[in-house]
């Protein structure tokens, strides 16, 4: 057991010794639709991701989680080849976002991490309308943006960005990392696989993880039942984040 | 926001404030997002395993709304929780408060995927005034 990269109280622990080069490292995170958790944890069964490691506080929510009778930490990390992906299946208080977000940039830059991918969900009203959810995309590298582009993905150009994502971004561009984020649309409140499937759809684009999503769809309401608390928890410390001045508009002025 | 009525709980679960759930009557609670707009109150409720809007019942009066909904099937979980015990679920129900007073004759509803959205107009008589 390795303690590799600790920020004001939190720390990620290697559990199995982590071989990669220039690892994509994904973020899988309670944000907005659940999407981020709802698409990484989709992808680390579909690819039989290995756990390697958690991520572990005090300032994090008591709790240990049981899967099959194990007990375990509910924010880990898993790893198949150069890929490795973090992911939480609690909510996080705002109080841990910082610390959080800071550990997992550092940890990126010490793995000499190629791409920090994010994944998330931005809010629209009129989801219950949209039967394909648009996808966005953000970076701090402009050959990134060039790709987006070119993928024909819309750039988040204007607006705000709120919570651990928004964090991350900001790290990486002080740590020289590159950062993308990849933005569905999404229902505000609700667990969101199918914005989740979206996201995996873009993300194959920049990473071919070359994840199905056919049975993310499928279990779509199963999904939708089982996150309904986690979901709730999440809007509650959004709230307290502030995720609304994502709906403000910045001021123009350069 | 809406008062909203939280699942009832059983005495002795009173840790358990909160919870989503009431596996005694099989009832689940589900997610909603509200909106108060100028003219009207927007209401949308999640209800996955809804399928059919024949299986949604809403209830208004000037003040309330109440939604009972029935799932298409019977959603077990044979070690619910830390209670480590079947739990078996197969409804929702949810009531709220309302911030304002609403006119449940010209209220609307519409169910697509498992989600409710009811358009509640309001009732109170706005007047503008002339700004001179």
């Amino acid at each position: 057991m390795k303690l590799t990269n600790s920020m004001e109280g939190v720390t990620i622990v290697e559990t199995e010794d982590i071989k990669a080069k220039k690892p994509v490292v994904l973020c899988g995170l309670p944000d907005i639709g659940l999407i981020g958790i709802i698409a990484v944890s989709h992808i680390i069964k579909e690819l039989n991701m290995k756990e390697v490691g958690y991520v572990d506080s005090d300032i994090f929510p008591l709790i240990v989680v049981f899967h099959h009778g194990e007990p375990t930490y509910p924010v880990r990390v898993y790893q198949k080849d150069n890929l490795l992906a973090i992911f939480a299946e609690t909510a996080l208080s705002p109080e841990s976002v910082h610390p959080l977000s800071k550990v997992i940039v550092g940890w990126a830059k010490e793995k000499n991490s190629s791409l920090l991918v994010s994944l998330g969900g931005i809010g629209v009203p009129n989801r219950i309308d949209i039967d394909t959810p648009r996808v966005y995309g953000a970076s701090n590298s402009a050959s990134l943006r060039e790709s987006i582009k070119k993928y024909e993905i819309p750039v988040m150009e204007e607006g705000f960005l709120v919570g651990p994502y928004a964090l991350m971004a900001k790290l990486s561009m002080h740590s020289d990392l590159p950062n993308l984020l990849l933005m569905a649309e999404s229902y505000p409140q609700y667990p969101d696989p199918g914005a989740a499937a979206a996201v995996i759809s873009a993300l194959n684009k920049f990473v071919p993880v070359n994840v199905d999503t056919k049975s993310l769809i499928q279990k779509s309401e199963e999904i939708r039942l089982n996150a309904r608390e986690l979901m709730r928890k999440t809007s509650e410390n959004m709230q307290k984040m502030g995720k609304s001045q994502e709906y403000e508009l910045p001021l123009m002025y350069v | 926001m809406p008062a909203q009525k939280r699942m009832p709980i059983e005495p002795a679960d009173t840790w358990s404030y909160g919870v989503m759930w009431d596996h005694i009557s099989g009832c689940l609670e589900p997610l909603t997002e509200f909106h108060d707009k100028e003219t009207e109150l927007m209401i949308r409720i999640d209800m996955p395993c809804v399928k059919r809007k024949a299986d949604v019942e809403v209830n208004l009066t000037e003040d309330t709304v109440a939604i009972e909904a029935k799932m298409n099937r019977v959603v077990q979980y044979e070690k619910w929780g830390t209670f480590q015990r079947e739990a078996k679920f197969f409804r929702y129900s949810k009531m709220f408060t309302l911030p304002a007073k609403i006119d449940p004759d010209h209220s609307k509803a519409r169910f697509k995927d498992g989600i409710l959205e009811l358009h509640l107009p309001k009732k109170e008589r706005r007047y503008s005034v002339k700004v001179e």
